[in-house]
């Protein structure tokens, strides 16, 4: 088990799981934990010579038994492919299998939110290269999604309103929308932290990938599929980023949160990287060297 | 409310004349209470997806690996 460790200053978990120093780190393409398990190879994390969608147990957990959940999500077994690269029928099966694990991760013991995100990118510190993502379920709620919570709950105090929906009017007028359709916008939030981020979000209140309809979710795959190819066309490189989805925490009532897709590219160049440093790190201040209208632009015209 | 316009000083000369029109996102939180929308529009009607059971893409299939970890295969139906 992890050793969490509050943090009085900024009132906040830390989570201590020395063991996950051992884990594997980027091994050769033939030895591949993620692949599907070849005759006559080591056995993989799957047994199986072939899989559609596959999910287990991170072997190097952060939270486990009544702590919460790892996961790791294989997205497909072609190793050489992405997520932007899969049909939208599959990312399609995608959505189906991330409600799912949303859905009975969020009915576990202790588990007070269920975070499904993707590292992609060396740059990004992916030990695996295989196509995946990873879903946490945590036994609180973590930080950037309370800052959330608070800031819904108080501009509905204040207006009335959900404070995404909000944030979506403002978009309406497409100046830093990258993708759009009926029910999905994809852009560059005007508060981007990252020269290169974006949200995608439904135009309709949704609180979380439970509520989707399946309107919502065609769609959703769509936009989900259009973003990532612009992403990989930006530079000419499959371009590292963080994938991030704030949902509502599991069992929460209410519409206190309007559920998106938030992406951090490292990427200020093809070849040059946005780090963290002094300012965003020491003082928790994001310093930008880009204007969301250009990238948004700049990625519209891909 | 356009928050792009609440948020950016692109026109900062104009703005000057004026008295600031932050909002939250650019206030201290001590004053986060003044941040709001100065000019209320209607409430926006919330729509609500009734939760359906629809039919599943995928079959589920977990099986339990040597270690006592989970695998789940979700395969098509």
């Amino acid at each position: 088990m992890s050793d969490l460790r509050w943090h009085p200053l900024l009132e906040e978990w830390v989570t201590v799981a020395p063991w996950r120093q051992d884990r594997t780190y980027l091994p050769p393409p033939d030895h591949c934990p993620l692949c599907p398990t070849r005759p006559g190879h080591l056995e993989t994390e799957i047994p199986e010579p072939d899989y559609h969608i596959a999910v287990f147990e991170n072997r190097f957990p952060s939270f486990t038994g009544e702590q919460g959940r790892c996961e790791v999500v294989c997205y497909t077994p072609d190793h050489d492919s992405s997520l932007g690269e899969q049909s939208v029928e599959h990312i399609k099966d995608l959505i189906e299998v991330w409600r799912d694990r949303t859905e009975e991760l969020g009915r576990v013991r202790n588990v007070r939110y269920v975070y499904i995100f993707e590292n992609r990118g060396e740059a990004i510190g992916v030990t695996l290269s295989h196509p995946h993502g990873q879903i946490y379920a945590y036994p609180f709620v973590p930080p950037v999604v309370q800052h959330e919570l608070r800031a819904h709950a108080r501009h509905r105090r204040s207006t009335g309103r959900c404070i995404y929906c909000d944030v979506l009017d403002g978009e309406k007028g497409g100046e830093r929308t990258v993708l759009r359709d009926e029910h999905w916008i994809a852009f560059v939030p005007p508060f981007a932290r990252w020269p290169y981020e974006v949200h995608i979000a439904p135009w309709r209140h949704r609180a979380g990938l439970l509520d989707l309809d399946g309107e919502d979710r065609e769609s959703f795959a769509r936009i989900l599929k259009g973003m990532l190819q612009k992403y990989d066309r930006l530079f000419d490189i499959p371009l590292p980023y963080v994938m991030a989805m704030h949902q509502k925490p599991p069992g929460r009532s209410g519409p206190d949160h309007h559920f998106h897709v938030e992406f951090y590219p490292p990427n200020r160049s093809r070849d040059r990287l946005k780090y963290l440093a002094g300012s965003e790190l020491g003082a928790g201040a994001f310093i930008v060297d880009a204007l969301a209208e250009d990238t948004a632009a700049e990625l519209r015209g891909l | 409310m356009n928050f792009a316009v609440e948020c950016t000083s692109e026109s900062a000369p104009f703005r000057r004349r004026q008295p600031p029109n932050y909002t939250f996102r650019s206030m201290p939180r001590s004053q986060n209470a003044n941040a709001t929308a100065l000019n209320p529009e209607s409430v926006r009607v919330m729509s609500r997806p009734r939760r359906v059971k629809e039919p599943k893409r995928l079959r589920k299939r977990v099986v339990e690996k040597a270690d006592g970890r989970y695998l789940i295969y979700f395969e098509k139906g």
